[in-house]
């Protein structure tokens, strides 16, 4: 059984108002799989999603630029934080090596570049942050290790 | 201003973990550090402290790309990113 993060999701049905979304999220569902191994697994069910796939773009109304752009701070900041907790964990358990890899990430989500790329298109096309990031063009950059900017695509979504 | 025309050495090119060993090299510069790359159609620049400027040159492993610091500490900057970009 698959259930959706609700209290999230229930605020983006408020605030944008996506009686489809509403509807989709309103039901648990059961998924059949493929016999991907043996036996079976009793645990807690994660929806895995591909990092580009957004679910919703619109436009904004040139009013809501500002709340959208501070959505989009709160968002890259909560990435910021969630990369460090996997980087020290990965530093734990592997050493410094793979962690370098998230420094990656990091810097991206500091990089002067993106960040004001995104808010340029938010206040001048006037679409929300997660539009603003897959058009903006950069996710390609890391397309094939697919290390996208998932991090903050992410955020944006919970 | 210093500049200098370096091969890239490392074998994956400036990929993601590469680009941001660079970036955190050249912040230790007071200098501001600029990559090149003159052998493409059009000419390519980027902000040594900016990783995706670094990551949209696609500087491959062989490739040309120039160097160029600006600043107080420039040689010793020019020195230590060139060194790191041969591998």
């Amino acid at each position: 059984m698959a259930t959706a993060n609700t209290d999230s999701n229930h605020v983006l049905v408020q605030r944008f108002r996506l009686p489809a979304y509403a509807a989709m999220i309103a039901s648990q569902r059961i998924i059949h799989g493929v016999v991907a191994s043996a036996g079976a697994a009793i645990g807690r069910a994660v929806r895995a999603f591909d990092p580009l796939f957004i679910p919703f773009n619109f436009k904004i109304r040139p009013e809501q630029a500002r709340r959208e752009v501070e959505r989009f701070h709160a968002s890259v900041e909560k990435s910021r934080e969630q990369l460090k907790r996997v980087q020290a964990e990965l530093k734990r358990k592997t050493g410094p090596e793979p962690s370098f890899l998230i420094d990656a990430h990091l810097l991206v989500l500091q990089d002067r570049l993106f960040v004001d790329r995104i808010i340029e298109k938010i206040e001048t096309d006037h679409i929300n942050p997660e539009w603003a990031i897959l058009s903006a063009g950069f996710c390609t950059i890391f397309s094939q290790s697919r290390c996208h900017l998932s991090g903050s695509c992410r955020t944006m979504r919970s | 201003m210093k500049e200098r025309e370096i091969v890239i050495g490392h074998r994956l090119g400036l990929h993601a973990r590469a680009a941001a060993r660079l970036v955190q090299l050249s912040t230790k510069f007071q200098s501001n550090i600029a990559l090149f790359r003159y052998d493409t159609g059009n000419p390519l620049e980027a902000d040594a402290r900016s990783i995706l400027s670094i990551l949209l040159l696609s500087a491959g492993f062989g490739s040309k790309v120039s160097v160029r610091a600006e600043g107080v500490d420039e040689d010793q900057a020019i020195e230590i990113i060139c060194n790191y970009l041969a591998g």
